[in-house]
């Protein structure tokens, strides 16, 4: 058996080498991936069609771009408290294999829910020194989704601009903080054009991952689906380790000197962790009254939600890590 | 077709090239919509820089915006460009062709064209199904929906199809 | 059937089409869509079925297509002609090439070595090679030929000249590569600043070669005509063009817009510029822009097939195919440099820039990596190879664009003619930054 596969991104970094791992897990149960990066074969925002047209048997789908087909699946992108990325992983993972109306959404786009990418938690990097959400104010900061308009909420100049583009504007001065996270700092260099990262260790997006379109994944084998399957359940633990390895490594180059720059990590004050809860409580409220409008139950699908993070939560302070177990 | 060619410079070689032909009027109307566009533009991106260095950027989705914009500027000229004769192709191995050759090979690059833009037309066309029954719309302040840049899409396209197809007939007709 | 064969196939047919005089977009666009068609309806080892096929095809030519004609980076190729047009209807433009012409007497090709050095100032602001080509073309190609120049040179020298947009820094191609390398943008922008100097210099030592072995292709202005005004005067009367220079450098500069949207700052200070000398008025500032928006058409319908065939090449795995084929036979260091160099080559003459980067990196890099070479210098190489790419037949960007903007009598060959010339030199260039990689590290 043998399927492509279609990344919008380089096959660089941790997501990339999790990808591999996950291609060479197939292999092993007679599954070839044939990997097309970059999108070389399509891009992101036309992805989850291409998967239900068969241009490709299998892909990354970023739920970001197509709100109206995946309304309830952007909850991954919600800034709960999840900032654990194996939590957050694990608990996304388990709510779109088993709640019902997820399924539906993703049946009725014409895509086979695999697995999930996490961003790790959100940082903001900035050129000069922002200490709390205060200094913030009248900021000009690149930002996307809910975090966005929570940004917004708190007095900053929300831009909208891909991250590709915020080397050069943060080093002109066109922006003067950048929503990030720390390895996508290190892999997009962004500290050799600002030195200043304020510890938001805000929730993760996870609204993105692993897709097949739905007719083909149907017409393989019940070995074949169940070998997916089962990759795809390995792909948290794989991805969620290399994340959180990667956390402290980056981290600790980051607060070290990484190439000749040096970086300044200021924690957030709990008194601005309480803001911040209450600015991604109104974004939160808001995602449950607009799914609403699209006859979605926001409501029952969050509740979901809160109980296998609290159970993961459990999973984890009883058990450790998976993989360290 | 004296009235519609005083874009063109005079090449000093008259007989080796083909006449451009008169433009409809909905040809031209589409192509005053891409000069608007052109202007409308510029005017967002300078009044976006504007606000945003005076502290508040007052067009929301302003990249969206410009993305309708560029259909329109792209896709709406391209019959006027064809029936002007404007593509670009290669002449050096041709450069022999006067008369009826040149004829007909304008007419097997004007089927070529149409062969492409079929696929295009199809395509395009199945874009907006796909846009208008999903309701499928770029994420923002405005939240514009895909199928209007669809529809402005395949509007252009089927616009210049048509006049493809009419300059085979054309050169053709010039050919008894 | 066989992939690679379908590529094959493909790319002669293509071939076959241009040499017929098919326009560019037609050729390349049908060949695209047919060979997708067969691509998705005829998979190795089963039979035609194209009904099957048919659904894929429609979906990523579609998403595809429109996907490059909703592009807000690319907004700034239509601003930057527009900007040409409106520039020399401003009068701008003719003031600085008479200017120019009478200052620089002295030069053997004096205009053209304005206009090749132009460019690289151009291209140090926007880091397009094609929103380079696009502006300089309009502005300098008519000035050279109102002077005499021979249009093979004056074309060449711009298109040429253009090329230096990704080199010099900033470049969005440089970007891109550091993403798929993981390398510093920072040292990768460092890297492009010599072999763009020396690229500048083979362009100009190109020209004064051409005027050496050919005066008449760029005759000079006798000794009174230049006596008649003063170098301040001189000076003065180009203030509008400052101005503009001033209001884009220092806007990048200070951060108050990008490069993509100094493109549209500049049209409009061009514009504002134009209204006031009263150079401009409705009339020929909507004549600008019905030039402008024909003009983008045409570019962009080659860039638009150009990069539907991109993914046709993507799906048949030529790239990865050759790579393999070419380390099983030999993996020493110089046969595969000297493949990848010949594979960029070969790419270049078809496709567009972030499309060879996309389709190519993730393959030539882990190779060129394994054995242990430098990844910035192979940036640079890439960087250099893809801007070659850009002037050499049957598709090159910047040769189309000049032959879209400049006057409508010089032909498509006499571009590619003039480019041949340059291209001698830039081979050159390119050689020395293959054999010493210390050009490309030395200021790291
Ligand atoms: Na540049
Ligand atoms: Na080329």
């Amino acid at each position: 058996q043998s399927l492509t596969f279609s990344d919008y991104g380089p096959n660089r970094g941790a997501r990339a080498a999790a990808l591999e791992t996950f291609g060479a897990n197939l292999a092993e149960q007679g599954i070839d991936l044939t990997f097309f990066w970059g999108g070389s074969l399509i891009g992101g925002r036309g992805t989850l069609q291409g998967l239900a047209d068969n241009v490709a048997d299998m892909g990354s789908v970023v739920g970001f771009f197509t709100p109206a087909q995946l309304p309830l699946y952007s909850i991954g992108d919600l800034p709960v408290e999840n900032s654990d990325t194996w939590i957050g992983m694990s608990a996304m993972h388990e709510l779109a294999k088993t709640n019902d109306a997820l399924k539906a959404e993703f049946d009725a786009a014409g895509v086979h829910y695999v697995s999930t990418y996490s961003t790790s938690p959100i940082q903001l990097i900035c050129s000069d020194k922002v200490d709390s959400l205060d200094d913030m104010k009248g900021l000009r900061v690149r930002a996307s989704g809910p975090y966005g308009d929570a940004l917004t909420e708190l007095g900053a100049e929300v831009v909208r601009m891909s991250q590709a583009d915020v080397y050069q504007a943060l080093d002109s001065g066109l922006l003067d903080c950048n929503q990030n996270y720390y390895y996508s700092i290190v892999a997009y260099k962004q500290y050799e054009v600002a030195n200043q990262i304020l510890a938001l260790d805000w929730g993760q997006n996870m609204s993105f991952g692993i897709f097949m379109g739905k007719a083909t994944y149907e017409g393989l084998s019940d070995v074949a689906k169940a070998a997916i399957d089962a990759a795809g359940d390995a792909f948290i633990d794989i991805y969620s380790e290399s994340l959180i390895d990667g956390l402290k490594s980056d981290r600790a180059a980051l607060e070290g000197e990484i190439d000749g720059n040096a970086i300044d990590i200021t924690e957030l004050a709990d008194a601005d962790k309480k803001t911040l809860r209450d600015a991604s409580n109104t974004q939160i409220e808001a995602w449950v009254a607009r799914v609403g409008e699209t006859g979605g139950d926001g409501k029952a699908l969050l509740a979901e939600y809160h109980e296998i993070i609290d159970r993961k939560k459990a999973e984890l302070d009883k058990q450790g890590y998976p993989w360290a177990r | 077709m004296g009235a519609v060619n005083n874009h063109a410079t005079p090449s000093g070689k008259d007989d080796a090239s083909l006449p451009e032909m008169p433009l409809a009027p909905h040809e031209r109307v589409l192509e005053a919509l891409a000069v608007i566009s052109i202007g409308a533009l510029c005017l967002t991106i300078c009044i976006s820089i504007l606000s945003r260095a005076a502290g508040r950027s007052i067009i929301p989705d302003e990249v969206q915006w410009v993305e309708l914009m560029m259909i329109v500027i792209i896709t709406g000229p391209l019959a006027v460009t064809f029936a002007k004769r404007m593509s670009i192709g290669v002449e050096v191995f041709t450069a022999w062709a006067t008369g009826r050759a040149l004829r007909i090979l304008a007419v097997l690059g004007h089927v070529t064209g149409l062969g492409f833009l079929s696929f295009l037309l199809w395509a395009v066309w199945r874009l907006l199904a796909n846009a208008w029954q999903t309701g499928e719309y770029y994420k923002g302040v405005v939240d514009i929906p895909n199928w209007i840049g669809a529809a402005l899409f395949l509007f252009c396209l089927a616009v210049a199809w048509g006049r493809l197809a009419l300059m085979i007939v054309l050169d053709l007709k010039t050919e008894k | 059937m066989d992939p690679i064969t379908l590529a094959i196939l493909a790319s002669g047919a293509a071939f076959i089409l241009l040499v017929m005089r098919v326009p560019i977009a037609f050729c390349i666009g049908i060949v695209a869509c047919v060979g997708l068609l067969l691509r998705f309806s005829w998979a190795p080892g089963t039979e035609l079925d194209l009904v099957r096929g048919l659904r894929p095809t429609l979906s990523i030519i579609g998403t595809t297509a429109y996907g490059f004609v909703s592009n807000y980076p690319l907004s700034m190729i239509p601003m930057f002609i527009a900007l040409g047009h409106v520039a020399f209807a401003a009068g701008i433009t003719t003031d600085l090439f008479d200017v120019l012409n009478r200052r620089l007497r002295f030069l053997p090709g004096g205009l053209a070595v304005a206009s090749v050095t132009g460019c690289s100032g151009f291209s140090a602001i926007t880091g397009s090679s094609v929103a380079c080509a696009a502006a300089m073309g309009r502005i300098a190609v008519p000035e050279m030929v109102r002077h005499g120049y021979d249009k093979r040179l004056a074309t060449g020298a711009v298109a040429a000249g253009g090329t230096l947009g990704s080199l010099i820094p900033p470049s969005l191609l440089f970007v891109i590569y550091s993403i798929f390398t993981e390398q510093s943008v920072r040292e990768l922008f460092v890297a492009g600043i010599i072999p763009g100097i020396l690229s500048l210099f083979g362009f100009l030592l190109t020209i004064f070669i051409w005027c050496w072995l050919k005066p008449s292709a760029a005759p000079r202005l006798a000794q009174q005509d230049t006596a008649k005004t003063s170098a301040a005067r001189d000076l003065i009367s180009l203030w509008p063009l400052f101005l503009l220079l001033a209001i884009v450098i220092a806007g990048i500069g200070f951060g108050f817009f990008t490069p993509t949207e100094a493109a549209a700052v500049s049209l409009m200070s061009a514009t504002l510029i134009g209204l006031a000398r009263k150079k401009l008025d409705w009339r020929n500032l909507t004549d600008a822009a019905k030039i402008t928006v024909q003009q983008t058409a045409m570019i962009f319908a080659v860039a638009m097939a150009a990069k539907i065939f991109a993914t046709f090449v993507s799906l048949t795995r030529i790239v990865p195919t050759v790579l393999d084929l070419i380390q099983g036979v030999d993996p020493s260091i110089f046969i595969v440099m000297g493949a990848i160099v010949l594979l960029y080559l070969v790419i270049g003459m078809f496709l567009d820039s972030i499309g060879i980067l996309v389709l190519t990196l993730p393959f030539t890099v882990p190779l060129v990596e394994s054995m242990g070479m430098d990844l910035i210098w192979f940036g640079v190489i890439v960087i250099k190879l893809l801007e070659i790419g850009l002037i050499t037949p049957p598709i090159g960007l910047n040769a189309f664009v000049i032959k879209s903007v400049a006057p409508k009598d010089i032909s498509l060959g006499a571009v590619f003619q003039g480019c041949a010339a340059f291209l001698a030199l830039d081979f050159v260039v390119l050689g020395l930054l293959l054999a010493f990689p210390v050009l490309s590290l030395m200021l790291l």
